[in-house]
């Protein structure tokens, strides 16, 4: 039982990672990525988790196959990605929503952390990499 | 006219940027796949039995070695590797350490119920209350590995990184023995357990494991080429580093303390030897492969495993082993005299291949 569940949970995991790449990197709806910081969180996690899975669980036979098809869908969230990169801001905050005297909502606009988010990828990225050549 | 506008939005430069970024990653996906080596064409020793072996335990592999014992002689293949390149053996290793328990009995320097405190500084720590006897069927309660933050680390770490999970020195593998508990479950197998064996033999006989190993079981026995090394530093040209399931290659197990329990190397020359001393019963401190206890549903000697009647109708006598980059299998049918040797330099179990090659070749006959 354990032996099916365990690449079952794994392959779970990494489809939910890659499809959130993909559908947060060529959605125009309400589940497109609003910032580059979102891009660069969904790069970094696919290609971790590719790699650890390569490390770790060493699928073989089939599962290699699969692997390899999941690296190709990373690649094609990443064109996502980069064509969306320059319509991008670094940081989207949602407005801030409070209650008026009235009991309406009011939104307030919040100001973007550009620097902030822009070395919170840099250090994501770094860690990231990181990662993936101690898995190699 | 017009042309009809396309149904999509996206132009057509956007799809070629999406199509060569995805060939792009499935070339490099291609490149990296997970996978082990696939053994090469070419074997030394006997063809038919390289043949065999290669399709029981399957091409995919980065080398393998074979020893066959009936009492009609010795076969031996090697493919992938010279004759005299050394494997690890894994804990094929903890077999040796059985062998040596036996032989020490014999001489009576310790007896299966000395307790571990008579030998090893431990203390008045549970440990010291656990007989020889216990660490050779895994029935003392120890767990499999020491349970602390350095070697949860370190087995992480080796996960990652295929680095060498062990390396511990002696004085290191007496505070771990001094920290652990007994609670674990009888029967469960501890290469803590067996390191600890090893390095109270060595005690009692008022040297180290590897110099009473060369000096009681290898050298009596001409295996020149078998022992644990203790640092990589010592590892040389004829010592192969394995990969992984996946095909990474794999750091050598290495370390004074896991010797005893999977820290030995040895090749086809020398195991084809070791083979011929277990088949006809000749091999020093034999009485190790005699059952001792059960071992869940079935028997262990001093290391050694018994299943009985697996071979056709007829005992079989076992150690398996695995290391990051090796599996191995050892298998005695006693009462054919015949043994077989499987030593793979991927990380692959050859157990049922060993188990097969026993019952094609008629062991039990």
């Amino acid at each position: 039982m354990i032996e099916i569940l365990i690449p079952a949970v794994v392959a779970l995991v990494v489809a939910w990672v890659l499809a959130l790449q993909v559908v947060h990197a060529w959605s125009t709806g309400r589940w497109a990525a609003t910032e580059r910081y979102r891009l660069v969180v969904d790069a970094v996690d696919s290609i971790v988790i590719l790699a650890l899975v390569r490390a770790l669980a060493a699928p073989v036979g089939v599962w290699s196959w699969a692997w390899v098809l999941a690296v190709a869908i990373v690649g094609f969230g990443l064109a996502g990605a980069a064509l969306r990169w320059n319509t991008l801001p670094w940081h989207a905050p949602k407005p801030k929503r409070t209650l008026d005297e009235h009991g309406a909502t009011v939104e307030t606009a919040v100001e973007p952390r550009t620097r902030g988010r822009q070395v919170l990828s840099g250090i994501y990225a770094v860690v990231g990499a990181a990662i993936v050549a101690l898995c190699w | 006219m017009t042309a009809t506008p396309r149904s999509t939005s996206r132009p057509r430069r956007v799809w070629v940027i999406a199509a060569v970024s995805t060939a792009v990653a499935l070339a490099i996906g291609l490149a990296f796949r997970p996978g082990p080596s696939t053994l090469p064409p070419e074997a030394t020793g006997d063809a038919e039995l390289a043949a065999t072996v290669r399709e029981l335990a399957g091409p995919d592999r980065k080398a393998l070695l074979a020893v066959v014992v009936t009492p009609d002689g010795t076969r031996t293949a090697t493919i992938g590797a010279q004759p005299n390149t050394r494997f690890e053996i894994g804990s094929v290793s903890k077999a040796f350490t059985g062998l040596l328990l036996a032989d020490s009995i014999e001489r009576g320097e310790v007896t299966p119920d000395t307790r571990l405190g008579e030998l090893l500084e431990l203390g008045d720590a549970p440990a010291a209350d656990v007989t020889l006897a216990q660490l050779a069927t895994h029935t003392s309660g120890l767990p499999r590995l020491p349970i602390d933050l350095s070697t949860i680390l370190s087995s992480t770490w080796f996960a990652l990184t295929t680095a060498n999970p062990y390396g511990e020195d002696l004085d290191q593998l007496l505070e771990q023995a001094r920290s652990a508990s007994l609670d674990t479950p009888k029967g469960t197998y501890s290469n803590l357990g067996f390191e600890l064996l090893g390095a109270a033999l060595g005690s009692a006989a008022g040297t180290s494991y590897a110099d009473l190993l060369e000096e009681r079981i290898t050298g009596p026995m001409g295996l020149d080429s078998t022992s644990p090394v203790s640092d990589a530093a010592e590892l040389g040209d004829r010592d192969l580093l394995g990969e992984t399931a996946g095909g990474r290659t794999a750091a050598a197990w290495t370390g004074t303390a896991i010797g005893p329990a999977g820290g030995i190397r040895s090749d086809t020359e020398d195991l084809a030897r070791f083979a011929e001393r277990l088949a006809d019963g000749s091999a020093p401190g034999i009485e190790a492969l005699d059952p001792q206890a059960a071992f869940g549903d079935r028997e262990i000697g001093w290391a050694w495993i018994t299943d009985r009647k697996a071979i056709d109708g007829e005992d079989l006598v076992w150690h398996n082993g695995a290391t990051g980059g090796f599996a191995s299998f050892v298998g005695v049918v006693p009462a054919t005299g015949t043994t077989v040797v499987l030593v793979s330099a991927t990380q692959e179990s050859v157990d049922a291949a060993g188990v097969a090659l026993l019952e094609q070749i008629g062991a039990a006959r």
